[in-house]
């Protein structure tokens, strides 16, 4: 219970720097704020009305404080160019995001364990080669080019699948894991191979301890000795570590969004850099450091829920 | 069987002097352990090889090109491979390959300028945050740190290049600004790591100054993790790039950019499959040229990682 209350306290300073952090975004922008978002041509009249809309005319201390009034109740202000909530447009998107980071974490999980169990079995042979260069290209394949790559393939030569768009789930169900297909695979395969190392690593360690020696040695089949034993301890750290990917896969998304026009957390973004929508920008940015920091707590709690030595 | 002795030969090499019969013991030097090791790495050899054909492809681009990247000929839009055009044509009928060869001069150059920001800020912060723990190195410093670390690292580098203004330098320093706290934290543990080591401690008896101490003894030690950790952030530094490029938010057109080819590419992708292949195939192979050669590194420079 201390371990948990404790992990809950530490991260209060982490939230409040983040907050301040998002909060300066807007002021590090160069020249007048009004001016960059309004263009040259603005009136005076709107840029003031600009700068007093953005609490810019007040001072930083109680710029602060109001903004993280209005974030503590859920307010992330109004979007700059069309005036919607902030905090709506993202509640929309985030599921969207969701189900796509879910479908590439499962693809992940489905290419790495199995590569990485194989691999740290058959250390040092052929296979654990062949994983191991897999590991470096996906690694090293950027997953927009290898989801260009799927599309010319699956959805312009064979036809299969929808080379873009979004369908919802609860609007058809077929079309919609369809469309999710190629931008779960594009993202998660980089994924994969980041999980697959800590798989390989963490057998390979837990393989070398004392107890599988003794259960090899009283006649277990080497079968039974990985899964029974050896991957029940591995996959602890494992389970949790993969929880920190959540961080790369939010931003891989972004890509992964705007290549597949998928209207996901990620092209909300994009698009309003584009459009200079800081108050969005800024909304969204804070969203996405928060879910990081909550998945980051929630693994931990996790880890010490698993793995009775970490609670000290 | 030699090899593996080879692999595992103790720090010392036996030579006999043949005209006197005298046995002469010399040590090996960590360097030559190292490039020893790193000439077995197979792997990490191909990455070098890569990066250093991509560093020369960078530099001498206008001595190698066969057609000035910009040159438009209308006469051959979107022509495939031939002995004319090697890699083909893109929509306005320039040059593949002459293009790709000039888009490694913006990849080469963001591996780098990317991470020597990173460095600039990483060294003296985590140098610091090691050396001086307590209220600024623990509270201070490594809090900022968690929090910068707390946002996905692609959503970070786009808010800064909001702020600051979208350009090729801007992306360079959102990048940067990213991969710094990975930088600090490497250079923080070394220090904790090294500077709790006797000759350390020998140092601070005779009293010696704590700025001869960090830069005499300590960054030198800190060398190899800071090394291999260079080496896979240029990789990143790369993707980063490429990828900032492709949502429009690096080098502008039409400057060739294998980011910027690729978002072409992608606008095009029903007419010309070709467009698509080799700048994502260059932005892959360097990708891959710095890690296999982060990982050969690390593998030379700690036999315990050897697979």
């Amino acid at each position: 219970m201390t371990f948990l209350i404790r992990r809950i306290i530490l991260t209060i300073p982490i939230l409040l720097l983040v907050t301040i952090m998002v909060f300066s975004l807007i002021h590090l922008i160069p020249g007048d704020v009004a001016t960059v978002v309004l263009g040259q041509e603005a009136t005076p009249q709107a840029k003031i009305a600009m700068r007093h809309r953005l609490g810019l005319d007040q001072s930083l201390p109680v710029q602060y404080a109001n903004w993280l009034g209005n974030v503590l109740h859920g307010n992330l202000g109004r979007s700059l160019t069309d005036e919607t909530p902030v905090s709506a447009e993202i509640q929309q998107r985030l599921p969207v995001t969701g189900e796509l980071a879910l479908a590439s974490f499962i693809v992940a999980i489905l290419i790495a364990i199995p590569t990485g169990i194989i691999s740290a079995v058959y250390r040092g042979r052929a296979v654990d080669y062949l994983a191991t260069l897999f590991a470096f290209l996906g690694m090293s394949v950027p997953g927009f080019w290898l989801a260009m790559l799927m599309i010319i393939l699956f959805a312009l030569k064979l036809g299969w699948l929808p080379s873009s768009g979004y369908v919802a789930f609860t609007h058809d169900p077929g079309a919609n894991l369809r469309a999710m297909v190629l931008p779960a695979v594009a993202t998660g395969v980089r994924e994969s191979a980041v999980l697959m190392r800590m798989m390989r690593s963490s057998l390979l360690e837990v393989l070398g301890q004392d107890y599988i020696r003794t259960a090899r040695g009283k006649g277990l089949a080497l079968r039974t000795v990985v899964f029974a034993h050896g991957l029940r301890n591995a996959l602890v750290p494992v389970i949790t570590q993969s929880g920190l990917l959540i961080a790369g896969l939010l931003g891989g998304l972004v890509i992964t969004e705007t290549l597949f026009s998928i209207p996901g957390f990620g092209r909300l973004i994009v698009t309003a850099i584009f459009e200079r929508d800081f108050i969005t920008v800024q909304g969204a940015v804070l969203v996405s450091a928060l879910l990081v920091v909550l998945v980051n707590l929630l693994v931990d709690i996790l880890y010490g829920v698993l793995d009775p030595r970490i609670r000290i | 069987m030699s090899r593996e002795l080879e692999d595992r030969s103790p720090l010392l090499i036996v030579e006999t002097g043949d005209d006197l019969g005298l046995t002469i013991v010399r040590s090996e030097s960590p360097t030559r352990i190292f490039l020893r090791r790193f000439a077995h790495n197979k792997l990490a050899l191909i990455g070098a090889a890569i990066i250093l054909i991509m560093l020369l492809a960078a530099l001498t681009a206008p001595l190698i090109s066969p057609y000035d990247p910009q040159y438009q000929d209308y006469s051959s839009l979107y022509s495939q491979p031939s002995r004319a055009h090697f890699m083909g044509t893109d929509q306005l009928g320039r040059d593949m390959l002459s293009r790709i060869i000039f888009g490694a001069r913006i990849s080469m150059a963001a591996s780098v300028i990317a991470v020597l920001i990173a460095l600039i800020i990483g060294l003296p912060i985590g140098l610091i945050a090691g050396y001086y723990r307590g209220i600024l190195g623990e509270w201070i410093i490594m809090r900022i740190v968690d929090a910068v670390q707390s946002f996905p690292f692609l959503i970070l580098a786009l808010a800064l290049e909001a702020t600051l203004g979208i350009s090729f330098i801007n992306a360079m320093i959102a990048i940067g600004i990213g991969f710094s706290p990975a930088f600090i934290r490497i250079v923080r543990g070394e220090v904790l790591r090294v500077g709790t080591q006797d000759y350390i401690l020998a140092c601070r008896a005779i009293g010696t100054r704590d700025r001869r101490i960090i830069l005499r003894h300590i960054l030198p030690n800190s060398m190899p993790p800071l090394l291999v950790l260079t080496s896979v952030s240029m990789a990143g530094a790369v993707l980063a790039e490429a990828g900032l490029a492709f949502l429009g938010l690096g080098v502008a057109p039409p400057t060739p950019s294998w980011g910027v080819m690729l978002t072409d590419a992608q606008s095009y992708i029903f007419l010309d499959y070709n467009l698509a292949i080799w700048p994502g195939l260059a932005i892959f192979l360097v990708v891959f040229g710095f890690n296999v050669l982060g990982d050969g590194v690390r593998d030379s420079l700690d036999p315990r990682f050897s697979p």
